[in-house]
């Protein structure tokens, strides 16, 4: 990639490599979002049936019918239709509900802000327990160490469901603490949170773990020993600052994957978010909404991967060479 | 990079240094990993016994007990046609192991093809397959598997088939990084000198030292394939009832949350045990294979 790193300042070359590595990478996230709304978009031609009959009816005139094929393009070839439906993108057009007759951007724009919602709630608390935890587990594996492996070995096996379920039956049913579900206060936050923050917290207490062990066995460390610094001054500067980039990562990227992903929790709590929305849609076979919460999850998830690579880069030029 | 000491050439030669790996790997046994063991075995052993342990059939409905609380004559209780809970259970695993298990099969075998001639040819096969890898992975996976469930059906196979199918990334993905390692050793470099064709420089030298990190992720893949096919089955779109799977009881019990909780419980226990167990099962194996994460 460098064909003469001499000659140049050190900066220059940096800058240079940061703007090649910043395009490459943005460029292969657009291709694969192309490719993403090609997929999305066949994903509805696999659907049986045609999607005018489905939004008129059974009882609607074949002329109607035509008609709204015409209308909605369908009588043209899938390529023109395919251009159609990217150019529409382009605009923020995701079609419209076949039930409702609402536009889908706007079904998912009322629906997203609720998932974001739950979603950013869970993450923090999986990350305000697990680091401490995480860290715990890796300096002191004997007493707080032992705590968080049991809680990580519970979070990572426990379908969040399954203890939604539980939650349920134990916190609404019987001692009627909680609403059951729905959307509202803080009081309707609670229990998904709890349901959907486990499993991240083992993931974050796992990765926090092997990555202040790793970065307590350098050289470095050793070092700072030496010198005679206190042991929570080591930890702040010298460990986490090197340690907490993979932690970092993994968050980010599974954070962005639980937008998506939170589905069976939001459905468990009538919890009004994408992953509520997408099901009803898959159930009634209102396509268009399905494929406008799966392009907008699959927009996340490629949106969040691409920023932690290029911080990435920004942080350790080594990771540009990749 | 862990270094270890290698023999003459930079390789073990011979047998010896394995024979005494292998001991180590026997040696590497943890409490975590016989637990899972023993706890995936009794799973399967009930599964396979259960009309022999149980006294109950699977679909035999008895509408004087509706709703029984656990019991010695129901050890899990019935449910609202007054089934036994266990027995149904315990059919249950049959098709939420077999289902697992024949999805990871499939991933794995996809995956493993694709990830081998990726790693080995590299170049713009590499290019395309590690692309669609992405792609793959940027879907959300329980909302792409509803949506091809609800447009082809919730039958066993077609369940089998979307997990395989989204899932495979993660194998290609594991055996292409073992095989760019190992494709630049001595040996293959050896049997490459000899003339021996891609095909049996692939199968017979990379694959089998490729094996290990593959066997891992599949026991954490068939993990998350057991919760996402009880996901699917407790959203009722995936395989139909009365066909009982761990999901669909789950959702056929949560109506009677309040009065029959243990028509929820009971399939959840079963679907915890049998994640923990392959969890632990693959921290195990994770172990062995890898020493820098042992504790």
């Amino acid at each position: 990639m460098l064909s003469c790193p001499f000659g140049h300042g050190q900066d220059s070359i940096t800058l240079r490599m940061s703007t090649e590595y910043v395009l490459r990478r943005t460029l292969q996230s657009v291709v694969l979002l192309l490719l993403a709304t090609i997929v999305v978009f066949m994903l509805l031609r696999l659907a049986p049936g045609d999607p005018a009959r489905l939004m008129l009816g059974e009882q609607a005139p074949a002329s109607e019918v035509q008609s709204l094929r015409h209308n909605l393009g369908l009588d043209r070839p899938l390529m023109a239709q395919y251009w159609l439906y990217l150019r529409g993108l382009f605009v923020g057009n995701l079609g419209t509900s076949i039930r409702g007759q609402q536009s889908v951007a706007s079904l998912i724009g009322q629906a997203l802000p609720k998932t974001l919602l739950l979603v950013g709630a869970a993450t923090a608390v999986a990350v305000l327990l697990g680091i401490p935890l995480g860290v715990g587990a890796a300096l002191r594996p004997k007493g707080i160490g032992a705590v968080a492996y049991v809680v990580a070995l519970l979070g990572q096996a426990i379908p969040n469901f399954w203890l939604g379920l539980v939650l349920i039956l134990v916190f609404a049913v019987h001692f009627a603490l909680l609403p059951t579900s729905g959307y509202g206060g803080v009081a309707h936050l609670v229990l998904p949170v709890c349901a959907l923050a486990p499993f991240l917290l083992a993931l974050v207490i796992r990765v926090t773990r092997q990555s202040v062990k790793e970065i307590d066995l350098e050289d470095f460390i050793r070092t700072a020993y030496a010198k005679g610094l206190s042991g929570w001054r080591i930890l702040a500067v010298h460990n986490l600052k090197n340690a907490l980039p993979p932690v970092v990562t993994v968050v980010a990227l599974y954070a962005a994957g639980m937008v998506g992903g939170a589905v069976v929790v939001e459905v468990l709590f009538a919890w009004p978010g994408i992953g509520e929305l997408a099901v009803n849609a898959i159930v009634e076979r209102d396509y268009p909404v399905v494929q406008g919460v799966v392009l907008v999850a699959v927009l996340l998830f490629l949106v969040v991967n691409l920023l932690v690579d290029l911080g990435y880069a920004l942080l350790d030029p080594r990771a540009r060479l990749r | 990079m862990a270094s270890r000491p290698y023999a003459f050439g930079g390789e073990p030669i011979g047998e010896a240094p394995d024979r005494r790996r292998a001991l180590s790997r026997v040696a590497g046994v943890t409490p975590g990993v016989a637990l899972g063991v023993a706890i995936l075995l009794l799973i399967v052993l009930l599964a396979l016994l259960v009309p022999v342990v149980s006294p109950y059939g699977v679909e035999q409905q008895d509408f004087n007990i509706i709703l029984a609380h656990p019991s010695s004559r129901h050890l899990f209780g019935t449910d609202e046609l007054g089934r036994d809970i266990f027995t149904r259970v315990c059919y249950g695993a049959r098709y939420s192991l077999f289902i697992s298990f024949l999805s990871v099969a499939g991933a794995a075998i996809v995956g493993t093809a694709l990830g081998l001639v990726a790693g080995y040819l590299g170049g713009i096969v590499d290019d395309v397959v590690m692309r669609i890898c992405d792609l793959q992975l940027a879907f959300p996976l329980v909302l792409l598997a509803l949506t091809v469930i609800a447009i082809l059906g919730g039958s066993v196979l077609n369940v089998i088939l979307v997990f395989a199918l989204t899932i495979w990334p993660v194998f290609a993905r594991t055996v292409r990084g073992s095989t760019i390692l190992l494709r630049e050793r001595p040996f293959v470099d050896a049997s490459r000198a000899i003339g021996a064709s891609r095909g049996r420089i692939l199968l017979r030298h990379v694959l089998p030292n490729a094996l290990s990190p593959l066997v891992v992720v599949g026991t954490f893949q068939f993990a998350s394939v057991v919760i996402y096919e009880a996901s699917l089955g407790f959203l009722g779109l995936g395989v139909q009832p009365p066909t009982p799977t761990w999901g669909n009881m789950m959702a056929e019990g949560r109506q009677y949350i309040s009065s029959a909780w243990w028509i929820c419980l009971f399939p959840g226990v079963a679907l915890v045990l049998t994640t923990a167990a392959a969890n632990w099962l693959g921290d195990g194996l994770n172990r062995i294979i890898d020493p820098r994460q042992r504790a």
